[in-house]
């Protein structure tokens, strides 16, 4: 039986962590695929159109309240936007370092 | 004129417009939707956590997921307090607003209570004045007239003040009266009580007990032979609907909704048809639709035409337990008998489910018939009825449909609170209008359009009412039948007759 190498068993040990976090990087980006699609299906429709059947201050108010929350449903958007983005660099990262990570492996192997 | 409808729940404390509900459970539900996206989140947030992710792999232009999530997290939660907070903010507003109706009611309340008992004290002189006065505007009339001068002042103030009958303040007042005739009456009697106690009495003591009063002294008068408000036995013929009748019934298509439901109800002018029944279902599941037409004839004496005033007089003492007390007079009114026999000819079975829809005392009807706990109603419509007294019936629906400008409703009194009650209000009436009729707000046609309105609605209780009308008919056709109501009616008494349709 042939001993292992020290260098190749910290190789294979990085690659093994680096694609189990790809997995599950790319699993948790399908998860967030799914609530961003619902996001922007929904979020426009939540809030009441406000008709303005009914005149007083306090509708004025009520009114103005709801443009608010609608602009914050615009934030919320934005920011699953933001963590899908974040999610896909993480990805990509992950990808280039396992790419890496796998070069380094075989070259370690070849020279043996 | 405008689509606003004001709701209230006899058993609960909120009066709103029905936008104000459906904005309410809209808000209710995007607050719930929100927090399940804080839910999900948080999930794929634990779960990026609990794996780990390398360091380098989260330094990038934008920034660490991890952070990126956390980010959205506040923006979640502040999105759902604003809609929470939206939300109580509306529901708060129904509550004042129901509130300040209630104080303003009550205020009301207790200035026809301190009130009526000295008008009564006052009415020999107040009727004394009142016929001297209608027989010197009489006589000056007579001599107006001879003079050739046109309407007389009063004709022309009358035309001009018409508006006083359809103005809500009024419509206010007589529902005062309504329930206070009987400090009234105590007061004209000379009641030996002072009129604190008289009032004290007589909170106690509302329209349905003072139209049984009523009806018990005019059945009284009845067996010396008047027959004012004195009802009797009554007759329902089946009215050919055309050639297609073949005595089974037409086919007609389920009604959508509540706007539908007004716009079958029979106008029974004429000697027409007072009561339509359609029957929906198979013969082992038959389930079935009353339409109750409003008041033909406005006399007190009874005559043939079972919808009179004498028949909804008997609608209204009904509402009272001490209606079964009463001697004299008819047990219910004839108008509330003929829909019951008219179903029975149908074919319906007690505890066969039933939709009971009624307009002006058809309104009084169906939500009688509704609260029979030996029929199987499920729900009713009342269009434009005083049915504030009438009693109702746990796990059932009287969707009660009243304009503010209308005093019909009114002259039911202010009534009892229950949750099975659903009000709906509307004004009806444009300022600057140039009709109409005597009672324009009480017009069937203005009813049709409110319902119209109320089938429109997305407020919760409404849409449900709707559902509940899909669930009679399930979306399939039916067999429709009329029904002429006829009172029967002495040949020897000088009874009005209704005319017979051709």
């Amino acid at each position: 039986m042939t001993a292992s190498h020290p260098l190749i068993d910290v190789l294979t040990s990085d690659r093994a962590d680096v694609a189990r976090a790809l997995d599950a990087a790319e699993r948790h980006l399908a998860m967030l695929a799914n609530l961003r699609t619902e996001i922007w299906d929904t979020a426009r429709g939540l809030v009441p159109a406000g008709t303005g059947r009914w005149r007083s201050q306090a509708a004025d108010r009520y009114a103005e309240r709801l443009d608010e929350l609608r602009r914050n449903l615009f934030r919320v958007r934005d920011a699953v936007d933001w963590v899908e983005t974040a999610l896909v660099e993480c990805i990509t990262r992950l990808r280039s370092e396992l790419d890496a990570v796998s070069v380094r492996a075989d070259a370690v192997e070849a020279g043996r | 004129m405008i689509d606003e409808l004001t709701i209230s729940n006899g058993g609960s404390s909120m009066v709103a417009i029905d936008e104000l509900f459906v904005d309410a459970a809209r808000l209710a539900a995007a607050e719930s939707t929100i927090a399940g996206w804080g839910e999900r989140a948080g999930v794929i947030r634990r779960g990026l956590e609990l794996e780990r992710l390398p360091r380098s792999a989260q330094a990038w232009s934008s920034g660490s997921p991890i952070v990126a999530l956390e980010e959205f997290d506040r923006e979640v939660a502040r999105a759902k307090d604003l809609a929470a907070s939206l939300r109580d903010g509306l529901l708060r507003a129904a509550e004042e607003y129901g509130a300040t109706e209630r104080l303003v009611s009550a205020l009301w309340k207790f200035g026809a209570a301190l009130t009526a008992p000295a008008l009564g004290f006052a009415a020999p002189s107040l009727l004394l004045g009142g016929a001297l006065a209608t027989a010197g505007q009489a006589a000056g009339s007579r001599a107006w007239q001879a003079f050739g001068w046109g309407a007389t002042p009063l004709e022309r103030w009358l035309v001009e003040h018409r508006d006083l009958l359809s103005d809500p303040i009024f419509v206010r007042f007589v529902r005062l009266a309504a329930d206070h005739a009987d400090e009234f009456a105590m007061g004209a009697g000379h009641v030996p009580l002072p009129a604190p106690v008289i009032s004290a009495v007589g909170s106690g003591i509302g329209a349905p007990e003072s139209a049984s009063v009523l009806l018990g002294v005019m059945g009284a008068v009845g067996l010396l032979g008047s027959r004012a408000l004195v009802d009797g036995p009554v007759r329902v013929d089946r009215a050919a609907r055309g050639p297609a009748d073949g005595g089974r019934g037409t086919i007609v298509g389920a009604p959508s909704g509540v706007g539908d439901l007004a716009e079958r109800i029979p106008s029974g002018g004429d000697g027409s048809a007072q009561i339509r029944v359609e029957r929906y279902g198979t013969a082992d599941d038959p389930r079935w639709i009353v339409y109750v037409g409003g008041t033909v004839e406005l006399g007190l004496v009874a005559g043939d035409q079972a919808m009179d005033m004498t028949s909804n007089t008997h609608g209204v003492a009904d509402d009272t337990a001490l209606d079964l007390l009463r001697l004299a007079g008819a047990d219910s009114g004839a108008g509330e008998r003929a829909a019951r026999e008219a179903l029975r000819q149908a074919g319906m079975e007690p505890g066969d489910p039933l939709l009971a829809v009624g307009y002006s005392g058809g309104g009084v009807i169906a939500a009688k018939l509704l609260a029979d706990p030996e029929l199987g109603a499920v729900g009713a419509v009342n269009l434009g009825g005083p049915v504030a007294s009438a009693p109702t019936r746990e796990g059932t629906v009287l969707l009660s449909i009243e304009h503010e400008e209308d005093l019909v409703p009114a002259v039911g009194g202010s009534g009892h609170p229950s949750d099975e009650r659903l009000t709906v209000t509307r004004s009806v009436l444009d300022a600057d209008r140039t009709d109409d009729g005597v009672l324009p707000a009480h017009e069937l046609a203005r009813y049709r359009e409110t319902a119209a309105v109320v089938a429109a609605s997305g407020e919760e209780r409404l849409a449900a009412f709707g559902e509940l009308v899909s669930q009679i008919t399930r979306g399939s056709d039916g067999q429709g039948s009329d029904w002429v109501a006829t009172r029967v009616v002495s040949p020897s008494t000088d009874a009005p007759r209704a005319r017979r349709a051709s």
